[in-house]
């Protein structure tokens, strides 16, 4: 009980999950297989590996994202269930197992009293062996030995996991996500770091205590947690306000006691902050968007041309790009193309594929001055496609013929286009007729 | 330098075919590639060239090195705290590099290195090529770090573990940590870097894998990740979904636009004083343009001068002058063709016109009298070169931050203009000026002070007036000037602002009139400011001449625009002209062809085989091609049509060979559709 | 009474949940496969079966069972050979292989020695076990269990010699199937079919007669699991009158009846049983009838519906807008760019949602795929961008109206908007 204490005191709202792990595995008797789920960040993996080392079982814990293959997965667990070190000097596995019977025959070679097994990211098990996910559902059984017990964590429902409906069901233990109270709490539990943190930027510590931080936990979770509830992006984004939140006492200009006027100054800066929610960089966000990007004047008109092309139909092109392509009647598509639903506009769709002949058409078209068809043109179009700007869809075989699709936003191109100075809503079917 | 070479060859042998210096030009680029054993070895004109190149391309590296020192540092100073706070997301780096790779391969060995001996001794580069599934991008990092890792400040068992060669089959995770724990026995110390630089061309899944493991083991193992990105962090989140972003913390770093490394190359190493060869207008703009049009490639921008230069040069030992001093030596050795090479200069004609009949005789005749005439105009040449360069600068500080930069706002837009027509009668400059006599008190004296500064770094600049002293005055006059005198005009501008509700433009031109109406009494200030301008007026009016106004500028100035088809190639055209009309490469007598259409027997096979498969449709079914082939090369049996009459082996080879040939410069390739077929990869010649 | 009395009776329960249970209501198979084997061991007759049931029917307890009574002849290690097959373990018949010589132990009788096909290698190893004349050879007992995991290996090769020789008058062996797929022989190859003497013998999840009184039976089960014989502490004694008491109850009866409605397999009972027991506590040593109803009702609730009250409400808002839009274009496909139009022309309209950046949205939409409540459809491709990859929702818009519903401090315009797709 005393070790349940002092688990409940470190993960603070996962009092019933603790307990049910000590119920579940807790004495001699315990369940041969348990399914623990629950969204990100909501202290599975860490729970249950501190579970297991304050009551010193012996356990392995694999990663399947790393155990990509069976081999390395059932000789990781073997180490480490038999505590066996990897030598730098020369890396030899306890004992080699190329398939499952193999990892059964070692198992039962090592006696063991009792071990538990944790495969974290279980869900990667479905794309492994087909053998793996049931046999570790009934390890227990398959290797005959009473005290081995297998837990699965995962983010994914359990139900997602019987494809073939030849599992048995594991006793689940779900880790529901934290309520608002909760993560406050487990935020205040990084104060310490927070305060460090200020005292990296204003080298005179200001003293904060606290209740202090509790405030501004609050003031910050009414802005971020509709948007979103993982612990650690939140964790992420408070470290970061908060040193910005303190900043006016730092500059004197209010005493922490005046929340009211702190709230002021930071409103605006957790705006900004939530719009670069999950992005995670510090620095200039200005680097997002094409605006950071410098390309080459023909370059960006080829950029430009091949947006066009792959969200235009073909049809269109006429009408679109040629001079004098006579008095436009009103045709019955227009009308059409007024009432089309948004679902329906290719901008909405998706690129269509479309050919080298005519990107290049469409980049003179919109090209006020005439330049002569040369490499180095050609190359800024491979060099595009290495940039993942456009990708290329046919094999390189075709000297012609070439088939490319577009691979840039609307925004992307927008911003681009405004660089040049070029309408493309003007150019663009979907707008065009609006 | 062979790169260059090769790819002037490649171009040369394209187009402008037929012209004048062809003959000599092909026959001169097949040889220069093999640096040594290169018959010009002995020419003075080759020796220059290379010097100089040296020079040049010295400056270029250390100017490379001292442009990325500042952003190295940084990420430097990034990597190294990086662990100093508890962690619990993996740091990144993000270095935006800007969109030509090539440049920037060698920014990331200078910072694999840096790290290496300032931080940590495990880095670990992976390209995209050699990680195209996790396996290999585990294997191949681990693998870095084990079995290269070099040794440093560690104890001897240690440095023996690290020694061991792993296969790389056993290279994992659990390798490596407890590699790394043994190393520094179970503490956290030297992060471990890994250097992405090319990120955009990764596997998506390959990094999002990686990723996680290395969040995964984020307590054991310090991993740093630096990305280099070549588009724009979008690119990074494009590839990392939000259960693989949320591992990572990026930090960006931006490096310098290629622009600006462009100006800094441009003033630094092309127009330093000990760069005699100079551009001309034209091409000068047309390398620009080639620069912002298609490529941002700085590299590429260097080649094209150096190929530049590269022609220049091999006009022969009169462009062995080109150099800044120590004429009298070079002149020397010269040799009579030398000097007649010398006399073909186009401006040497006018210059002996002008001369008077005695002169010109001995101009002509007698090389002595001839050596010293080079001499004294080549000198004046140099005092040009100098003074363009520094003055230019000067007119660059002066006016770069007008309102709408009529001049334009950098070093190398006024210098395309200051070569190609007399500066000062251009009505850029006259607007210019206007403008100049607008500036306000302190604005003019930071000018004329930076000014100053760079005339005394420049000691080197000859002129009748002394600027450097006169700018001194000005600045004292400037100075003594009390404010009060200059505030009564500002305040009579101000009722004039306010007295009518008139454009800008008017508005400037009444400002314009009154400051140079003498009726209306100028206030101090503006008597010295216009002072100032008209002095600044007349020195660039005497000494902003064109190049071509000198005798012998030809040495130094380089400006044969015809080039630029070596510069921008284009190889399609190139290639169907070589084979629809081989003469215009071979200049053969035989082959000599009134229309495209016309075939001749004499033609090289493939040629005929290429413009025969120009009649055909998308599939060309070989047999008929034979035979069109073969009525071309024996006529005489073509005629007697039975069907079965065998054909020449040889001839049938020749086909065979040529077909291949095609196949090879990918026009056709053999098709599985249709039997002793082959489909045709390009539209109709 | 004392904590460790309490703890040894608590072990003891789950131990019993745990193990497997003694056998019941299957006496006559029992029989059945007990003389299969028998006549096997005793006259070596060559014989081949399956026993095909459901899951936690008891197969396997069956046949241990059975085989436990032939073990205990003293001599029947000279007599035969039990050789324990299982299709998780041994997935391909060169394993199998390898582990019938393995409990053979005839490993050093075969090593070093090449065989030409599958077939000679296992008539080698049969061959090994006979001696002398048919009376005193031993015969073989092959247990394969998950038998229908072996009909996917490559044609069938193991099975077809197995039943081969049991057809053929080799050695005597017995290969008796264990499987829970009553479509088992469509599974086998004609050729192998052929040679298999089609006994089958069929369990049902508590015996035939299930359908009739299921309840009773399942009651009885569960008092046997709970109650505890071996020792006659007081604690005992009132744990086991508690037990009776609850099973006596009538709602606890109707209780179980949902259960069995829900899922008739043993196994979910006991794991219901071992939560419930494992939550015991010291001072009430009872189980109470609330109990086990919230840990029914747990057991019942919505995996999915629990999934979705993580989400944040940015997330919810895209699950929604993806409702509507199968709902509008019924069920067809969708991609990010239009679930993403739909939300943003709703966060505008409303007040609480800030408007979040474009990438920010994208992220959520990648953490719900992430969660497989949605399904990428687009064939292949990974080029393509992710705005334009076509997703199916996985989610009922029930379910989600589910979740919308039970959602606490969730913004009235977002659960209007929920109800009507109009903004």
């Amino acid at each position: 009980m005393k070790m349940l204490e002092g688990l409940i005191e470190r993960f603070p709202g996962r009092e019933t999950q603790i307990e049910m792990l000590h119920n579940l595995l807790g004495d001699d008797a315990a369940a041969d297989a348990i399914f623990v789920h629950g969204g990100p960040s909501v202290g599975k993996t860490s729970i249950v590996k501190a579970f297991l080392e304050e009551k010193k079982f012996k356990h392995a814990v694999a990663n399947l994202i790393e155990c990509y293959s069976t081999k390395i997965l059932l000789e990781t667990i073997l180490n480490e269930l038999t505590s066996h070190r990897i030598d730098p000097t020369d890396p030899q596995p306890v004992a080699k197992c190329d398939n499952l019977m193999d990892f059964l025959n070692n198992l039962s070679n090592f006696q063991l009293k009792r071990a538990v097994i944790v495969l974290d990211k279980a869900e990667q098990l479905r794309n492994m062996d087909f053998n793996l996910l049931p046999s570790f559902l009934r390890l227990r059984e398959l290797s005959g030995i009473p005290s081995i017990s297998v837990i699965l964590i995962s983010e994914i429902a359990f139900q997602k996991f019987n494809i073939k409906g030849n599992v048995v069901d594991p006793v689940k233990l779900p880790f529901p996500q934290y309520s608002k109270e909760e993560i406050i709490a487990i935020l205040a539990m990084d104060f310490d770091g927070c305060s460090k943190l200020l005292q990296e930027h204003y080298d005179d510590a200001l003293e904060v205590d606290v209740n202090f931080y509790l405030n501004y936990l609050n003031v910050f979770l009414s802005t971020f947690y509709r948007a979103c509830r993982d612990l650690c992006e939140l964790r992420y984004m408070a470290r970061i306000n908060f040193v910005k939140y303190c900043e006016p006492i730092h500059r004197k200009d209010c005493s922490a006691a005046d929340s009211m006027a702190l709230w002021r100054h930071i409103a605006p800066t957790l705006k900004s902050s939530l719009e670069v929610l999950y992005l995670r960089f510090s620095g200039q966000s200005g680097a997002l968007g094409a605006q950071a990007l410098e390309l080459p004047f023909y370059a960006k008109y080829l950029l430009i041309a091949a947006y066009l092309a792959s969200y235009n139909p073909a049809k269109d092109d006429k009408r679109l790009f040629m001079k004098h392509h006579g008095k436009k009647t009103k045709t019955m598509k227009d009308v059409k193309a007024k009432s089309k639903v948004s679902e329906q506009l290719s901008t909405q769709l998706g690129p269509k594929p479309f050919s080298f002949d005519r990107l290049l058409a469409i980049f003179y078209a919109i090209l006020d001055d005439k330049v002569g068809f040369n490499n180095n043109l050609l190359v800024q179009v491979s060099s595009l496609v290495e940039l993942q700007l456009l990708t290329s869809l046919s094999d390189n075989y075709n000297l012609d013929g070439q088939k490319y699709k577009c691979t840039v936003n609307f925004e992307f191109i927008q911003t681009i286009s405004k660089m040049v100075g070029f309408n493309i809503r003007k150019y663009l079917s979907d707008f065009s007729h609006i | 330098m062979e790169s260059t070479v090769s790819v002037s060859k490649g171009v040369f042998v394209f187009k402008n075919g037929l012209q004048p210096n062809k003959q000599k030009g092909r026959g001169r680029k097949k040889k220069i590639p093999t640096g040594t054993g290169n018959i010009y070895r002995d020419e003075m004109w080759f020796q220059t060239y290379t010097e100089l190149w040296e020079v040049l391309e010295s400056k270029i590296k250390e100017l490379n090195s001292d442009m990325f020192s500042s952003i190295l540092s940084n990420l430097l100073n990034f990597i190294d705290g990086s662990y100093c706070k508890p962690v619990t997301e993996i740091p990144a780096g993000a270095l935006l590099t800007g969109i030509n790779m090539p440049d920037h391969a060698v920014q990331f060995e200078t910072l694999k290195s840096s790290i290496n001996e300032k931080i940590s001794p495990h880095v670990a580069h992976l390209s995209s090529q050699d990680c195209p599934s996790l396996k290999n991008l585990v294997e191949n990092m681990i693998n870095q770090f084990i079995n290269e890792d070099i040794d440093y400040d560690l104890d001897e068992e240690n440095v023996k573990s690290t020694k061991v060669k792993i296969k790389k089959s056993q290279c994992s995770f659990t390798l490596l940590q407890s590699w790394y724990e043994d190393l520094y026995n179970n503490k956290v110390d030297n992060v471990l870097v890994v250097i992405l630089p090319d990120f955009e061309s990764f596997k998506e899944n390959v990094l999002q894998d990686f990723i996680q493991i290395a969040s995964y083991y984020v307590n054991k193992l310090p991993f740093v990740l630096v990305f280099g990105i070549a588009t724009s962090l979008s690119a990074l989140h494009k590839a990392l979904p939000y259960h693989v972003s949320s591992k990572i913390n990026i930090q960006v770093f931006n490096s310098q636009p290629s622009i600006t490394y462009l100006n800094k190359i441009i003033e630094n190493v092309l127009f330093s004083n000990d760069c005699p060869f100079y551009l001309g207008g034209k091409l000068f703009a047309l390398f620009t343009d080639i620069f912002l049009f298609y490529d941002f490639s700085v590299t590429g921008f260097i080649q094209n001068f150096k190929f530049a230069m590269l022609e220049h040069f091999s006009t022969g030992n009169a462009k062995a002058l080109c150099i800044t001093h120590g004429f009298s030596e070079v002149l020397k050795n010269f040799s009579k063709e030398d000097f007649e090479n010398v006399r073909m200069l186009h401006s040497f004609r006018r210059f002996v016109e002008a001369e008077s009949p005695k002169n010109q005789i001995e101009l002509l005749t007698d090389d002595k009298y001839f050596q010293k005439a080079i001499k004294k105009e080549l000198n004046k040449l140099i005092y040009y070169m100098n003074n363009l360069v520094v003055l230019l600068e000067c007119l660059n500080i002066l006016t770069a931050d007008l309102p709408k930069a009529p001049l334009g706002k950098t070093f190398r837009e006024i210098y395309c203009v200051a070569v190609s027509k007399k500066l000062s009668e251009t009505v850029e400059f006259k607007e210019a000026f206007q403008l100049l006599s607008f500036q306000s008190k302190d604005e003019l004296l930071t000018k004329i002070d930076s000014v100053l500064n760079l005339l005394k770094n420049n000691i080197e600049i000859y002129t009748e007036e002394n600027i450097v002293d006169d700018l001194k005055t000005f600045i004292e006059e400037l100075n003594n000037l009390s404010n009060d005198q200059v505030e009564e005009v500002q305040e009579d501008l101000d009722c004039l602002n306010i007295e009518g509700t008139m454009q800008r433009a008017q508005l400037k031109q009444k400002l314009f009139q009154q400051a140079k109406s003498q009726n209306k009494p100028m206030n101090a200030y503006e008597k010295f400011r216009s002072k100032v301008v008209e002095y600044f007026e007349h020195i660039f009016e005497e000494y902003l001449k064109v190049p071509t106004d000198f005798t012998f500028h030809e040495i130094f100035f380089y400006n044969d625009i015809s080039i630029q088809n070596h510069i921008i190639g284009s190889h399609r055209a190139a290639i169907h002209t070589a084979l629809n009309d081989p003469q215009s490469y071979l200049d053969c007598s035989c082959c000599g062809i009134s229309n495209d259409a016309v075939i001749l027997s004499s033609m090289p096979d493939i040629c005929i085989a290429y413009k025969l498969h120009l009649e055909y449709g998308k599939m060309i079914n070989l047999y008929d091609w034979l035979q069109a082939f073969l009525s071309i090369l024996d006529p005489v049996h073509a005629d007697d049509d039975n069907e079965k009459r065998e054909v020449d082996p040889q001839l049938q080879a020749r086909f065979t060979q040529s077909v291949a040939e095609m196949e090879f410069l990918g026009f056709v390739k053999s098709s599985k559709r249709k039997t002793d077929h082959v489909s045709r990869l390009t539209w109709g010649g | 009474m004392d904590s460790s009395g309490f703890l040894k009776v608590k072990n003891d329960i789950k131990n019993k949940l745990l193990q497997q249970g003694p056998l019941e209501h299957c006496e006559s198979e029992r029989k059945q496969v007990f003389n299969l084997l028998q006549r096997t061991i005793e006259d070596g007759e060559s014989n081949s079966a399956l026993l095909i049931g459901p899951r936690g029917s008891g197969k396997t307890t069956l046949v241990n069972d059975a085989l436990e009574e032939l073990c205990s002849d003293k001599n029947f290690a000279s007599k035969a050979v039990l050789v324990h097959l299982h299709g998780l373990i041994h997935t391909d018949d060169r394993l199998a292989l390898i582990a019938a010589t393995k409990q053979m132990n005839l490993d050093n009788a075969v090593d070093g020695k090449v065989f030409g096909s599958f077939a000679e290698n296992l008539a080698f190893l049969l061959a090994c076990l006979r001696t002398g004349n048919k009376k005193t050879s031993k015969s073989v007992l092959f247990i394969i269990e998950d038998f229908d995991l072996f009909c996917s290996h490559h044609n069938q090769t193991l099975l077809y010699n197995l039943f081969d020789i049991s057809q053929s008058a080799q050695a005597p062996i017995c290969v008796l199937g264990i499987t829970c797929r009553l479509d088992v022989i469509e599974l086998l190859e004609k050729r192998v079919k052929s040679r298999f003497s089609h006994r089958q013998y069929f369990l049902y999840a508590g015996g035939e007669n299930a359908e009739v009184d299921g309840l009773n039976l399942r009651m009885e089960k569960i008092r046997n699991l709970l109650t505890i014989n071996n020792n006659k502490s007081n604690i005992v004694n009132n744990w086991n009158k508690s037990v009776s008491k609850l099973c006596s109850d009538k709602k606890f009866r109707t209780l179980n009846q949902r259960l069995m409605d829900i899922d008739l397999n043993e196994r979910t009972l006991k794991n219901v049983l071992l939560t419930l027991v494992s939550k015991l506590k010291e001072k009430s040593l009872e189980l109470k009838i609330e109990d086990f109803e919230t840990e029914l009702n747990e057991f019942e609730a919505d995996e999915v519906i629990e999934q979705l009250h993580d989400l944040s409400v940015l997330e919810l808002c895209l699950l929604i807008s993806m409702k509507h839009h199968i709902q509008i274009y019924d069920n067809q496909p969708m991609n990010f760019e239009m679930v993403y139009t739909r939300f943003v022309k709703f966060a505008n309209a409303s007040s609480h949602i800030q408007n979040v950046q474009r990438p920010v949205v994208m992220k959520a939409f990648e953490h719900i795929k992430h969660m497989e409540l949605i399904q990428n459809i687009t064939g292949g491709s990974g080029r393509l961008q992710k705005e334009y990859q076509m997703f199916k929702l996985l989610v009922t818009s029930d379910q989600i109206m589910e979740s919308v519903k039970g959602w606490q401090g969730l913004p009235t315009e977002v659960s209007q908007w929920a109800i009507s797709s109009l903004i």
